[in-house]
């Protein structure tokens, strides 16, 4: 997948897997394992810069006598999954044309 | 490899990056690691299914330095300011070395001193016991042998824990030479 489009895409999924219930790393990681393959490295600036963008917020609980990082969706957050959504519709009308002309210059 | 051997590769990989910067990416992958670990999977099944070190650190310094998160190089001025600044660093340089150097050695000699007292005390109560057969009377006889026990008993009894800080010490000086040269690096990466 071209990287510009996979990293947008990564963003939103990434937001998804807060949606419901705060998050740390491991956990994304793993509960968007069965859809794309997200790697430490990437999922680490990702992170970054949601929380930059202020999509997310991050706080420190101590579990098992460390400290374990978890990220908070918010309200930008959602508003960036419902963008995302809404946008996807011209994304497949584009999608569809391109798979016309491929099947056109086919025949 | 180990939790500890990851960690210790990554960082030195990633030796570029701010040392903020680059001790939140150590501890991102540290958690990532510990979690792997309390989800059930071996110490060196977790690292074995994390990507390798360099492929990881070549990420996190690509994104660092778009974010403008690398550490500075030294500038032509700064250069130039070393160099002409070489009177003045230089000498203030060798006398912090020469201070530690002699605290360091002060400790040795402390050590050296309690040493050398107790072996004169037990060489000293020795010689009293001795120079009881030489004395004129019985009662000096048994002053010359009670302080030569009293003395050669302290001596036995300093030795033994002399001995033992001497060779504390010893095992020490590799790990202060460790956190001296740790702390100046440390100071530096800034």
């Amino acid at each position: 997948m071209d990287t510009q489009l996979k990293r947008g895409v990564l963003e939103i999924c990434v937001l998804a897997a807060m949606r419901d219930e705060d998050a740390y790393g491991y956990k994304i990681i793993k509960d968007l394992s069965p859809f794309m393959e997200v790697s430490e490295s990437t999922l680490y600036p990702i992170l970054k810069r949601l929380e930059q963008s202020g999509c997310v917020t991050e706080y420190s609980v101590e579990h098992n006598g460390r400290l374990r990082k978890y990220y908070r969706i918010t309200q930008t957050g959602h508003e960036r999954i419902s963008e995302f959504l809404s946008d996807w519709g011209s994304v497949m009308r584009a999608y569809n044309f391109i798979r016309g002309d491929e099947s056109n210059d086919k025949k | 490899m180990t939790k500890n051997e990851y960690l210790k590769m990554l960082k030195r990989e990633l030796r570029p990056i701010k040392r903020a910067e680059r001790e939140k990416s150590l501890a991102y992958f540290g958690e990532l690691i510990d979690d792997r670990m309390e989800d059930g999977l071996p110490e060196e099944t977790a690292i074995s299914e994390l990507e390798s070190v360099s492929d990881a650190a070549q990420r996190i310094i690509a994104e660092a330095s778009a974010q403008g998160l690398l550490r500075a190089k030294h500038s032509v001025w700064e250069i130039i300011l070393l160099v002409l600044g070489f009177p003045l660093w230089f000498p203030l340089l060798l006398t912090v070395a020469v201070v530690v150097f002699t605290m360091y050695a002060l400790v040795w000699i402390l050590i050296g001193t309690l040493l050398l007292v107790s072996v004169s005390l037990a060489v000293g109560g020795a010689a009293a016991v001795i120079g009881m057969f030489f004395s004129g009377s019985i009662s000096t006889a048994f002053v010359c042998l009670g302080i030569g026990l009293v003395s050669a008993g302290l001596g036995v009894a300093l030795f033994i824990p002399a001995l033992l800080i001497a060779r504390a010490y010893a095992r020490a000086t590799p790990i202060i030479l460790n956190w001296l040269i740790n702390r100046k690096v440390g100071k530096s990466n800034e």
